[in-house]
């Protein structure tokens, strides 16, 4: 591995203050995360993970190795190959840097990069989205179930390859369109595909509905697939999981607490149906004014149980609530919380920063 | 070892500087630039090299 990289210039980043959103944009839930470029900032592919504890199920040393000789051997067909490079660099953003983000801007100084002084990585995103609800700009459903992971589609990847099938869902859109276990994705929308971050990268900006296209190697000939994409495919998924910091913080941000969706034993002895939508309060600010009190001043409590926000009760998850917030609700409007305190419902009203 | 411990000792230097030093990043080879993309490129251009750009 030490050969291999010194074939690169390496460069460390360990946080986002000035990070450029019009090169680098990756998911930001990393665990761990590289591009691997041309000096002129073409992008040759991505490697990384958001999967946090289970990691190692995509990726691995001999994944990365492999990804860096790919690498290498796009830099010997530069510039040739340009054009098929060209869609791994995405639009230009809103806002060229994290630090400049309305609810981002003057909460920290160029050069800190203590753990509470500097901008991590995640922030980048969930500010973009709070940003854009400050700006009561849309937020779409792509910054939200943001880089799918290919299961959505019904494929998973081998972490010791470069992306190449290790398995595919019986009656998945995957199975459907005919990739196979044991298929290498040469290419997806005609970009070379090095690592599941690069499949990842391409889903991450597919349209809600459409489809996508891929070459893939099999015993040696290559096979053109179409991919389709269902009508909001990409809520079938989550964005929300225990740990996973940037839902956490979306929740802190705009109703000032974080909940997390009882598990159905849970609602059973709450007197709820297994089915039912139950977020139970973990923590509401008290204290932390640079993030929402809205919570705190309507009354919310540990351990209080919500039921419905504004009436509604069919949510299907934690991820469909977020992204009601986010994409429905307007800054400084009113909220209605339906919640189970000791057994007994109750309704809180809060108003959003 | 695990993958993401090697991976992270692989993005040290050999002559450790503060950052270095507070990232425990002492014992592996390689010149590696801390936070500064762009002196990066600038050298990636000189050399002809490529990048591995790393967020960690």
């Amino acid at each position: 591995m030490a050969e291999l990289l010194e074939k690169f210039i390496c460069v460390r980043i360990v946080q986002s203050w000035g990070m450029d959103l019009t090169v680098f944009q990756f998911d930001n839930d990393l665990t761990w995360a590289a591009f691997l470029m041309n000096p002129d900032k073409t992008i040759y592919g991505r490697y990384g993970t958001k999967s946090g504890k289970d990691a190692m199920k995509d990726i691995s040393l001999e994944g990365f190795r492999k990804a860096l000789e790919g690498a290498l051997e796009l830099h010997k067909g530069y510039p040739g190959n340009k054009a098929s490079l060209a869609g791994k660099t995405g639009p230009a953003p809103k806002w060229k840097t994290p630090e400049v983000m309305p609810t981002l801007a003057g909460k920290h100084k160029q050069g800190d990069v203590s753990r509470w002084g500097c901008v991590h990585c995640h922030m980048a995103h969930e500010s973009e989205v709070t940003s854009l609800f400050v700006a009561r700009q849309p937020v779409e459903d792509r910054l939200l179930w943001k880089y799918p992971m290919p299961d959505l589609l019904g494929f998973s990847l081998d972490p010791k390859e470069c992306a190449t099938v290790s398995a595919v869902a019986k009656g998945s859109a995957a199975e459907k369109a005919g990739l196979k276990a044991g298929d290498r994705i040469a290419a997806l929308e005609g970009q070379p595909m090095l690592s599941a971050a690069d499949v990842q990268w391409v889903l991450h900006q597919a349209k809600d509905a459409g489809q996508v296209k891929a070459e893939v190697e099999r015993g040696g000939q290559k096979t053109a697939l179409t991919i389709a994409l269902a009508k909001d495919w990409r809520r079938a998924g989550t964005f929300v999981w225990p740990g996973h910091i940037t839902a956490w913080m979306l929740q802190l941000d705009l109703p000032g607490f974080g909940a997390q969706a009882m598990t159905p034993q849970e609602k059973k002895q709450a007197g709820l149906a297994e089915t039912a939508f139950a977020l139970k309060v973990q923590h509401v600010n008290a204290q932390d004014k640079a993030k929402s009190m809205a919570a705190g001043k309507a009354g919310l409590q540990k351990n209080d149980i919500i039921t419905a926000v504004d009436g509604k009760s069919a949510f299907t998850g934690e991820s469909d609530y977020l992204a009601y917030l986010y994409q429905k609700k307007k800054p400084g409007e009113k909220m209605d919380l339906t919640v189970l305190r000791g057994g007994k419902p109750q309704t809180l009203t809060l108003t959003l920063p | 070892m695990t993958t993401l411990a090697a991976l992270a000792l692989l993005a040290a230097a050999q002559d450790p500087g503060p950052l270095q030093k507070s990232l425990n990043d002492l014992e592996v080879r390689g010149a590696w630039v801390y936070n500064d993309p762009d002196a990066g490129f600038a050298e990636a251009k000189k050399t002809g090299k490529p990048l591995l750009v790393v967020f960690r």
